[in-house]
Formats: C-alpha cells, structure tokens, sequence
C-alpha cells in the first residue's frame, strides 16, 4: 500500500472515531493514544518513513508532518467545541477554596484609627502617655484638688500614695504641654483605668481620645465647629448634634456633645433614655487653672479640649451590647472585624 | 437627685410637659430623667366599717360588712389586726388598680370579697403596712381618697446633678433654674409663728472652737412637743422622692433639706448634758455611737459637736445614738449650721458614711439660708404638732460673708464665645440669675447671690451667659488655622504596620484585660509586679508584666469552645518595678500566638510548628524594616524549647514552644508557640530609610551540594561555613532537603542545600564556580567533617 492509501485510510478512521467520542461511544483519551501516543498511529507512519528510500523521505515526510498537523488540529476543534462540557464533568468548581484565612484588627484599634484620621485631617498630632502617673498628673494639674467631689466622677486605682492608673488621657497633656510651647493641636488616644465592677456596661479600663488645641484666639464657636466636623465624618454629613452645658474641672465652660440617633426601636429607647439623643463626648474651653500649672499665661491663650471613650463609639458604631466582648477574645467576635 | 413637680408648683408654676421640661433643663445644664407618679385610682374611696366578725374558716381573717355608700354594701375579706366596727377606712373597690396589682372579686376561704381595704404602704402612700389606714376627720363614705388627701398625679425628676452645682440639691435650687426658663421669679412665703417667753440663748452657749471647720451655727430650742406619726401630706412628699418616713419631727428636718438644701440636726434637748454645745475637731482617740447603733473611731480631722461630756454627733454627717429624738422626747433643739465642706467630706469617707446631709456640706452651703431653713422647720411644726418655740435663737458667725463681685467685660466675653451679645443682652442674662449688675455698658461689676458658691471669675460668668443663651445658638465656626510648628510625629505608626502585616497573615488582634492575677505575672516575667493597693478583686491585683498570660487565657477560652487552630497578636504596654531605682517601668510589648498544629483541608493538611512561626516573625520584623536578626537558643523553664532575637546585638525578643506545664496552667491542650517582641527597643531600629540595592543582569548558576553532617553540628554551622569560604559572588544558600533515617548512619543527618553565585559585571563560568564550590567543601570537610553525598 502506498503512503497517498495509507493516509487516506487513517484519515478516515480517524473521523469515524471522532463521531464515536461525540457519540460518548468511545473515550476521548483512547483515540488520542490511538493516533498520537508513543506507540500510536501517526508514530507507526514516521517508523515506516525509517524505511523508505533517502530520495522520497522527504517528500514523504512531508506528507506525513502535514497528516499530524491537520489531525491535530481537527482534535483542538473538536477540544475547543466540547470542553465545556468537559469541565462540567472532570471539575467540580463547587469544592471549598483553599484560603490563607486573613487575620483581623480588633474594633477598638480601627475606631481609634478611625478617629485618629479624621482629626490628623486638621492638624491634631498623637501623642502617648504613661499609663502609671501621678497624682498630680491625673488630678491636681487639671484642677482637680484632693477633697473636691468631683473626684466622685473617677474611681481611681492607686499604687501607693501618689501613683495611680489614670483614669483618663488628660494627663499626658499636661506631660506634653509642659515639655512644648503653644500652639498646640495633639489628641492623646490610650487605655485608661477606672476602679468599677465589670459588667454589661462597664469594664474596670476602656480607651480613651482626648484632644487639646491651644492658640491665641479660640472660641467656644471653634471647639462646636471643630467637634460638628468630627460628627459629620463619623457618622455622616446629615448627623444632627447638640452641645448642652456640663462640668469638668480642667473646663469652663464645659459641655457635652449629644447626636441624634433616632428612637427606631427599643434599643435606641435604652441607650438614649427616651430622648433620642445619644451623649457622645465631652469638652469644653480649657480652664485658666490648668493653664496656670503649665505657666501658659491664661490671659494670652486661650484652647479648647475634648474627649471620648473609645469602647462606647465602637458599641454605637458596630451595635455591640456588651463591652466585655471586647477583652474576651472570642475568635467568632475576633473575625466579623 | 429626685425632684416631685408637684413640690415644685410650691414656688413656680410652669405649664410645659415633663418632656419640655427635661429638655430645657438639660439645655441648662440640668441633665435629667422623669417618671410619673401616678395618683391613687379614683376607685379607691371611704367607707365605712359596719360589721366585723371572725371569718367561719380562718383564726386570722375577718369578714367585713362596707359601706361606701347608702344603697352599697360590700362584703370584704380583711386580714388586718386593727380593723374593727364603725372606723372608716379607705376600699379599693372591685375593678380599681394599685400599681400593678389589680382588684378582683375573690373567694377567700369560702367568702367572696368584694374588694380589699387598703394599708398606706399599698396606696403608696408610706411604708406603713402594720395595719390598714384609718381615716379622720370631717369626711363622708364613699368619697374618693384623692380627694380626701387632696393627692395629685405628680411627676418626678431624678436629676443627674454636676459637682459644681451644689445650689441645685434642693426644689429651691431647681425652681430657681425653672424661673430661668420660665422668665419670671419664685415666690418665698413669708413665715410667721408665735414664740413663747424662755429663751434658747439662756439655756444653751455656742462655741466654734476652731474658725475654719464651721462658718455659721444657728439654732433653737423647742418644748413640748409629741413625737408622733407624721401627716399624710409630710409622708407623701418624701414618699415621692424615695424618703422613708421616721416620724413627724425627724421628718420635717429631711423635708427642709429637700426642700430648701440646707440640711438640719435635731437633737433630743434633754439628752444634752450641759449647757455648752462646742463645734470641734474631736481628738484623738475619741469614739461616738452613731445613729445606725456603729461605733466611730474619730480623729482630729472629724468635726463633732459635743456637750459637756462628750461628742454628740458628727456635724454634718450623722448624729449620735446618745442625743437622737424618740417617742418619749419632749424638748428639741434644731441646728442649722455651715460646716467646712473638705472635712465633711473626708469625715464622710473615711467612716464609709456619705449621707444625704454630707452630700450637700460637701458642695456647700448657701451662708444666707441657714436661718430661713431653721424658721420654716420653725413654722411647719407649728402647723403639724403641738410646741412651744423658744423667743430667741442662737447665731454664731466666724464673719459676716459679703457676697462676691466680679468684673464683667463683654468683649472679653464675646472673643471667649465666638458671640456678638450686646451688653443688654447679657445684663437680660444676669437679671434672670439673681445676679445685680452695676451701671457700665462694656465693663460692669456683678453681684453673686450667695447660693451660687460655684462663681468666682469671669469664666465662670462666660459659662452662665452661654447656658442660659443657650449652647445651641452660638456660632458653628466653620474654619480654622492649623500652625504647622504644632505638628509632630506619629510614635505608634510601627505598631500600625506590624497590625497590617500580622492582620494579612491569619492573625487575629487582640486585647486583654491589663490587670491580672499575681500568680500570673510569675509565668513569663521576671519584673516585679506593679501592685494595685485598692485591686477590686485578687484577680485583678496587678498590672500584667507580660502580654502572654492575657493571650492565653483567651486561647483556653475559645479552645473550651471547640476552635482548635487560632493565631492571635496583642500589642500593649505593660508595667514592672525596676528594683534598683524603685520606679515603675513602662514598655510596649508585642506578642504574637499560634495555637494548634494542623490545619485539615481537603486537599491535604498543612502544619503548623517552630519554624513557621520562626518565618513569620522574620518577615514581620523585614516590614518593619528590621532585615538582620540573629536567634540564639536560649533556656526558659515555661519552654520545651526557645530562643532569643537579637538585632543589632541587642534582644528584642524570644520565641518559644510552651511547655506542658505552662499549658496545663491554662488548661490548654494543643501545641502553642509564643513570640513576644519589645516594641520600645524596636522604633529605635527602624527609624532608617531603606535604600534601594542594584541587582546584577547577568545569569546566576546554580550548584547543589548533599551531604552528611554528624547530629553534634548545626544547620547555622554549615550555612555560616558556606557563606564565608564561598566568597562574595554567592548571593545565597538555601536549605531543600532534611533527612535523617535508617538508611543513613544513625549519628549523621542528611542535608541537602542549593548555592547560587552571581557576579554583578559580568557572566560567570562554570569553572569559577567550581573553584568556589572545591573551595567550599574544603572548608566543610575539615571544619564539621562533613561527607559530601
């Protein structure tokens, strides 16, 4: 038989067996061992071309090199039109993804990063300060003197006489201002400590921001401009606030700063007590007795300050009703964050 | 604080809802809650008992006839021990409500009742429940007993009052922040009442001992009275704001400090030995047997006041059992003092007895008030006993207090503001404060009225113009200067970057409770533990000295609920006692967690252990810009193994597998790795700037060398040893295989490593690396006795 035969023969098979895998009565991978493996049809024709005298062997070979590539060719075709349907068959895509799982940032870190932002947007720098300070530092130099009942608004852990954990970030401004001249623009994020039984509502340390802004000319009208800025980032550009008159030591005038959340259930009946209105933080105009322990002369400048708690915005924001979740480490908290 | 409205009306009138309310004295300042107070149900009416006979089926029960009116006849089941034939008495009729509680016709034993007769505790009107209430007086059955008692529906504020507004603890002081909102004054009833012809001068002498314990003591004496059960109206007044009643005389002093804020003592006048009542510091070793039957050690920081013999009270804070009013006494002797509101209230602490009275000495007192609130004591016990009031009353003064003055300045105030009041504006203000102004426009001086003890400088008076303005009105400014000398560097922004790495690699954040348990902070630190001298519990007795402990505990928890492959990370400060200089240190530490050692996928499993973790940490410390670590085998006794980092010569921290019995401490099962890192050597490391390092373009080539190494040699030998004889052109040595088995001498391990060499300037060839290579294992040969394979 000569080669034109040959390969005329095997083309013709080859095409009826095509139809028998589309007609699934034969398998895919037997015809294409058939013709294409290492014992295989096409392997047969080039053992042959072995034999052939040297004056046809390339005209042959050609031949034979034209007969693989057009089969081969006619088997992508064939590969292209059904390999869909092959996936469906050999690969199950519904099987679980292998994922290197991402950790997560506890709430309290990305509030306090949150806040830190919105107020690194206009100039306010962190600063940190001991968690172990002094009397003085927590109380005396904010105007705090030892037999006054507003040391009732802080229960207090003591070390000794005069150590103490702090119950709010304030002291680390004193510590900065007294080690810097004005103008001053910092807040102060860190964990502070207050002497309380642990329950739903109360942990014996929260995290605190406290912020500090001390300049020639500041007003009351700044410190609403500068803490209606921060409402509106944090909880969006329609959030309503309200400022009414309060009472810290280191302010006068001092304030609080409410929101308005709503009374859509009867959670938001608890939290705000009926009133609609959420307290948020408390600040105020820095009052000249702290700027006399700092020697800022109070008649040449003038600052506000503010603070909020830190657990209390992470409850709002992530609707979180129990702040021991927080200290707890439940991995199944851990990882909604 | 509770404020009734109703107690309230007694001196202003307001027509808005309690809700307005709440919201204009928050406005003020006055932060607040209300509740109603609901009137005893129109149900409840007089009635008259006609018959009372033992119930047939019960020693303790009587059955009752009722009339409530003339064609109405109840029969009522009554357990009461006092209710008897022809008294009237007050029947809650079938259908009416009392609190909660509902009235329905029942069967007791048999009978059918038609109602209940009622108790003054159960109309809510007192606590007394010793018997049913019986009615007097010119009153007809069937009448209602709001009527009867003229009680009304009232409301009632409880006030969360600021420190700084001790004039507010009273509904004097709260009516007069309503006159604010309301825009006109109170009304103070003049008080007058008949004297008899002894004197309280003649018969007792005042003494201040010491000028700065007592500004003012007055007081006088009372005769003949009859300690009994106070009236409905006193009752019900206390009642509503919490009070419990004691009896008439010991009643009417609460209702003046509630009242008009001035709290008063009254002592029993012939208990009193003597005639000298000295204001004192007691001295040393001096001891009185208060009121609640406790004995008082006192030091001569209390003030008392005392008699001939001895303390009779601590002034201001509780009075002692030797001198109290009971049933029997006749003759009384009311003060009504000032006493020094930094003793009160160290007195108040350190005995662990902060009254109602303390509360208010220690936000002081209005010096003007202290006789007006004696004589309206005075006048009401007039109206509700019989008495006979003394002619005169004692009034012992260290000075005459002025009220105070301050200089206003209205520009000053608007700059402080951020306002443009006009200066009749502010005076408007002023006016509605009780505080006179002088004449001036800009500059004026200002009167203080004497209750306010919380105003002495001209800030102070800015908070009252901008609370009374209103908060709400002053300008939102909408821009301001940032001075750029006042920005400085963020110190935290490493610990933000190791967050972002560990948080991209499975690790999850956490925050543990600083405070632990002394045993705990022996585990994983040497440092002396800072010691909390008022711990709330022993658990939380000290300040932590390690992060580990926290981690831990909160690995055991989640372990305990079935997680069993977790990685955890903390960054925090913690605290030790340098011992040599006695002071307390602060660092920040990091550590990081790895709990469990297989993860099982479906496509296979993957483990987790020492060098996994080791890998991590030196990734997480080349972010942070740390790129040359050292580890050092180190020996811990909670540690199967571990080692120290160093960078720079310097230990920045360790790694270590947990040993068994560490774990079992924290009742914990599977394998757990530990690194903690202390960040404060850290930001001093990673201040630098990376710089950027060419890398060659010409083809590296690659050679890989077997051997076989006796176990007593280290992996870090051999690698040194290949990078020191292998010269510069090898850029790397990585370890590909590991193998030690039966198949190899039982002394050896088998290593297998894959060299690379590169030359910046130019291709290398073949033989070059040869000569290193040669080079290499003649080092290894000689220096570990290796065998090459």
């Amino acid at each position: 038989m000569d080669i034109d035969n040959k390969i005329k023969e095997l083309k013709d098979n080859f095409n009826s067996d095509i139809l028998l895998i589309k007609s699934s009565k034969i398998d895919y991978n037997q015809v294409y061992t058939k013709y294409f493996g290492r014992k295989g049809l096409i392997n047969g024709l080039y053992l042959y071309l072995g034999k052939v005298n040297n004056k046809d062997k390339p005209l042959i070979g050609n031949k034979i090199n034209n007969l693989k590539k057009e089969l081969l060719d006619q088997i992508e075709i064939f590969n292209k039109d059904n390999s869909s349907k092959n996936i469906k068959q050999e690969f199950d895509v519904s099987l679980p993804e292998i994922s290197r799982n991402f950790g997560s940032i506890h709430p309290l870190t990305s509030v306090i990063n949150e806040i830190k932002d919105i107020f690194n947007k206009i100039g306010f720098s962190s600063i940190y300060g001991p968690e172990v300070d002094t009397e003085y530092y927590n109380f005396e130099a904010l105007n705090i003197p030892e037999h006054h009942p507003a040391r009732d608004m802080q229960d207090t852990f003591y070390i000794d006489d005069e150590l103490l954990l702090r119950t709010h970030t304030s002291g680390s401004q004193i510590h900065f201002m007294e080690k810097n001249n004005p103008p001053i623009r910092i807040i102060s994020p860190g964990r502070v400590y207050r002497n309380e039984d642990i329950s739903v509502r109360s942990y014996c340390l929260f995290h605190q921001i406290e912020g500090l802004y001390i300049d020639k000319k500041v007003t009351l009208s700044d410190l609403k401009g500068t803490l209606n800025y921060f409402a509106k980032e944090l909880f969006g550009k329609n959030v309503k606030t309200r400022f009414r008159p309060s009472f810290f030591p280191f302010t006068e005038p001092s304030a609080e700063m409410d929101v308005y959340w709503g009374l859509n259930n009867e959670s938001d009946y608890r939290i705000t007590k009926g009133t609609g209105w959420l307290e948020i933080l408390g600040c105020g105009m820095v009052d000249p007795e702290v700027f006399k322990s700092v020697n800022y002369d109070p008649d040449v400048w003038k600052g506000f300050a503010f603070g909020l708690g830190i657990e209390r915005m992470a409850m709002l924001l992530y609707g979180i009703d129990d702040i021991r979740k927080f200290y707890e480490g439940d991995i199944r908290f851990l990882r909604q964050f | 604080m509770k404020i009734s409205r109703n107690w309230l009306s007694d001196y202003i009138v307001s027509n808005k809802t309690d809700d307005q309310l709440v919201d204009d004295f928050t406005k003020l300042g006055l932060e607040c809650t209300f509740h109603k107070n609901n009137s005893i149900d129109p149900n409840v009416v007089v009635g008259e008992v006609v018959s009372c006979i033992k119930h047939p089926d019960a020693d303790r029960l009587k059955v009752c006839e009722v009339n409530v009116s003339d064609d109405d006849l109840l029969t009522i089941v009554c357990g009461a021990p006092n209710v008897k034939k022809n008294i009237l008495v007050p029947i809650a009729k079938v259908g009416s409500n009392l609190g909660e509680f509902e009235i329905k016709k029942t069967k007791i034993r048999g009978v059918v009742s038609q109602g209940m007769i009622c108790s003054e505790k159960e109309l809510g009107l007192s606590d007394e429940h010793e018997g049913i209430m019986i009615l007097n007086g010119n009153i007809k059955k069937g009448q209602k007993l709001t009527d009867v008692l003229s009680i009304k529906e009232d409301t009632i504020f409880d006030f969360d009052l600021t420190p700084n507004r001790g004039d507010c603890f009273s509904h004097l002081g709260i009516a007069r922040e309503l006159s604010i909102i309301e825009n006109k004054k109170n009304k103070l009833n003049s008080l007058k009442f008949s004297t008899s012809n002894f004197s309280t001068s003649k018969f007792v002498k005042v003494d201040i001992k010491n000028s700065n314990i007592c500004k003012r003591y007055s007081c006088i004496i009372i005769k003949n009275i009859k300690v009994a059960k106070s009236p409905i109206w006193l009752k019900q007044k206390l009642e509503s704001i919490g009070q419990k009643s004691i009896n008439n005389v010991v009643d009417l002093a609460n209702f003046i400090m509630f009242d008009l804020g001035q709290p008063l003592h009254v002592f029993d006048l012939d208990k009193i030995k003597g005639s000298k009542i000295d204001v004192r510091l007691a001295s040393k070793n001096e001891k009185i047997i208060t009121l609640d039957s406790e004995t008082k050690e006192l030091t001569n920081e209390d003030i008392v006041i005392s008699d001939s013999k001895g303390p009779i009270a601590i002034a201001g804070v509780i009075g002692g059992l030797n001198s109290h009013v009971d049933e029997s006494t006749k003759n009384i002797l009311i003060e009504s003092a000032i006493f020094n509101p930094i003793s009160i209230r160290r007195t108040a602490k350190k005995h662990d007895c902060s009254t109602e009275a303390s509360k208010r000495f220690e936000r002081e007192i209005n010096y003007k008030n202290v006789v007006y609130s004696m004589q309206k004591f005075v006048y009401l016990l007039q109206d509700i006993s019989d008495c006979e009031v003394a002619c005169d009353y004692i009034d012992e003064k260290i000075e005459e207090q002025q009220n105070r003055e301050i200089l206003f300045d209205v520009l000053k105030c608007n700059s402080f503001l951020g306002t443009l009041l006009k200066s009749k504006e502010i005076k408007s203000i002023f006016n509605s404060l009780s505080i006179d102004c002088s004449n001036g426009v800009n500059s004026f001086k200002c009167l203080i009225p004497s209750y306010r003890n919380d105003l002495y400088r001209d800030v102070d008076l800015y908070e009252e113009v901008a609370r009374v303005y209103g908060y709400d009105k002053i300008p939102i400014s909408e821009s301001f200067n940032i001075s750029l000398d006042s920005l400085i560097n963020d110190e935290s922004f490493i610990e933000d970057k190791i967050r972002l790495f560990l948080s991209s690699n499975d690790f999850n954040e956490h925050y543990s409770n600083s405070l632990n348990n002394k045993k705990e902070n022996n585990h994983f630190s040497n440092g002396t533990s800072v010691m909390l001298s008022n711990p709330l519990n022993k658990d939380m007795s000290v300040l932590r000295n390690s992060l580990i402990p926290g981690i831990l505990k909160s690995l055991s928890f989640n372990e305990k609920r079935k997680q069993d492959f977790l990685k955890y990370f903390e960054i925090g400060s913690i605290q030790y006692i340098d011992d040599e200089k006695n002071n307390v240190i602060e660092e920040r530490k990091l550590s990081v967690v790895w709990m469990g050692d297989k993860v099982n996928l479906w496509k296979g499993s993957y483990y987790n252990d020492f060098f996994r973790m080791k890998g991590e940490i030196i990734e997480m410390l080349s972010k942070v810009g740390i790129e040359t670590v050292v580890f050092n085998e180190s020996n811990k006794d909670y540690a199967s193994y571990s080692v120290e980092i160093l960078h720079d010569k310097i230990i920045i921290g360790s790694l270590f597998k947990l040993n068994d019995s560490l774990k079992s401490k924290y009742k914990i099962k599977s394998d757990v790795y530990i690194s903690e890192i202390n960040l404060s050597n850290l930001i001093v490391a990673t201040s630098k700037r990376k710089k950027f390092e060419m890398y060659s373009t010409y083809p590296a080539i690659k050679r890989d060398i077997a051997l076989l190494l006796k176990k007593k040699y280290k992996n870090s030998d051999v690698e040194n040893g290949i990078l020191e004889s292998g010269g510069d052109l090898l850029k790397s040595v990585k370890l590909f295989d590991y193998y030690s088995g039966d198949d190899i001498p039982s002394d050896s391990i088998s290593l297998a490593y894959s060299l690379t060499f590169q030359a910046n300037d130019r291709t290398l060839n073949d033989k070059e690396v040869e000569s290193y290579m040669d080079k290499i294992m003649i080092l290894l040969k000689k220096d570990y006795k290796i065998i090459q394979r």
